[in-house]
């Protein structure tokens, strides 16, 4: 199936989007996850928000934070947010890479229906861009007790979301050669 | 020509197979990603059921009780959902404000009421307003994860404010409760298959409409 760039194909019943022609090749998307590889590793080591007060300084990443949290009497919440906002995304980039760079040697990996389904599951718990959303709001709660300020990781956050949102958009079909044509 | 009638034409939701799943050794499977190709229906509702079953019922902690306790000069006051919305109401950010409502409040209210009317509808309304119901099943797919919002601000409070006795910020039971409503609706969402709104009361595929009796799609 060959469908113009920007195109949609749409079911004809419920209209759900069923592919797009996607502006970005296999090399294009190889290149954008590499990048989101490197902006996760910066969202997740860099200061999410810096805080001061009465002469002290505190920032927080996000794995101190959830640290944090685990520590204070809320491991079950400390584990889900690793999962949706760490491991999630960390696996959706790893996934990627792994059957894009597959596919750029001409061949598929051998559990590569395993990586799918991964991926899709990844997918569907990833939430970057709330997490991104969250710290934005935190700093606001946080205006009125302290002098508070956003630090790189939440930038990192923020380009994090934008690039694994154009990622996604481009839907797991295509990581398929041409389907193969059923009588 | 192609027998249409004779042939059980599935795509998968993963990977975006589709084709004739008559013609497979595993007709429930996807040849390609291994995903399962449909739901047994029966049992999907009872999940679905019982899930947002829990939800609800989590839904009750999750605003009574405290999501976080803020320590200031040796005094702690404890924070409810509804308490923290009123109190960034209060300071002015009545943007923020209206965000976090809709996000932790009315999104997982009104999820757990649309997906329990598309769960009641498959079994009792089989044919009705099929093209809305689709649509309103995509809309809370697409926002349930919205939800984590306040979930992630008291991670990053904790995470922040520890300033011992000055002033920190200790979670509450209402924060795993408050998660627990989140990832319950989400599953619940994941269970249900949207394609049994276009199935008949018995599970058996409805038709396709013929092409004039359609609505134009917008």
């Amino acid at each position: 199936m060959n469908l113009p760039r920007s195109g949609i194909a749409r079911c004809s019943r419920c209209e759900a989007v069923l592919a797009r022609g996607h502006r970005l090749g296999p090399e294009a998307l190889l290149a954008l996850t590499l990048a989101a590889l490197v902006v996760f590793i910066i969202a997740n080591s860099a200061e999410l928000i810096t805080l001061r007060l009465r002469g002290g300084e505190v920032s927080t990443t996000l794995p101190m934070a959830i640290v944090a949290a685990w520590q204070d009497g809320a491991p079950l919440v400390a584990i889900l947010a690793t999962l949706t906002a760490v491991l999630a995304p960390l696996a959706f980039i790893l996934l990627r890479l792994r059957v894009l760079l597959g596919l750029a040697q001409g061949r598929q990996p051998a559990s590569m229906g395993f990586y799918l389904r991964l991926l899709h599951q990844s997918e569907r718990w990833n939430t970057v861009a709330v997490l991104g959303v969250g710290a934005l709001l935190s700093l606001v709660r946080l205006a009125d007790m302290a002098q508070a300020s956003a630090g790189p990781g939440l930038i990192a956050l923020g380009v994090l979301a934008v690039l694994l949102a154009a990622i996604e958009s481009a839907g797991l079909g295509h990581l398929w050669p041409e389907q193969e044509v059923r009588a | 020509m192609i027998d249409s009638a004779a042939m059980r034409i599935k795509g998968c939701a993963c990977c975006g197979w589709n084709g004739d799943a008559g013609a497979l050794d595993d007709p429930v499977r996807c040849p390609r990603c291994g995903h399962a190709l449909e739901h047994p229906r029966r049992i999907g509702l009872q999940r679905t059921w019982a899930l947002l079953a829990a939800s609800l019922v989590c839904l009750i902690p999750a605003n009574l009780m405290s999501m976080m306790s803020t320590v200031k000069t040796l005094r702690a006051t404890p924070h409810t959902l509804i308490g923290g919305i009123v109190e960034l109401w209060n300071d002015g950010a009545w943007g923020l404000a209206i965000l976090v409502f809709v996000a932790s409040i009315v999104v997982p209210l009104v999820k757990i009421g649309a997906l329990a009317l598309l769960a009641w509808s498959v079994d009792h309304a089989p044919g009705w307003r099929q093209l809305e119901r689709s649509r309103l099943y995509r809309l809370i797919e697409a926002v349930g994860h919205w939800s984590m919002l306040d979930v992630y601000v008291v991670v990053l409070l904790v995470g922040m404010v520890r300033f011992g006795n000055v002033a920190s910020a200790i979670p509450g039971p209402g924060l795993l409760a408050f998660a627990a409503v989140v990832v319950l609706t989400m599953m619940a969402t994941h269970q249900f298959d949207p394609r049994w709104i276009w199935q008949d009361a018995d599970g058996r595929q409805q038709q396709p409409l013929p092409r004039a009796d359609r609505p134009a799609s917008a």
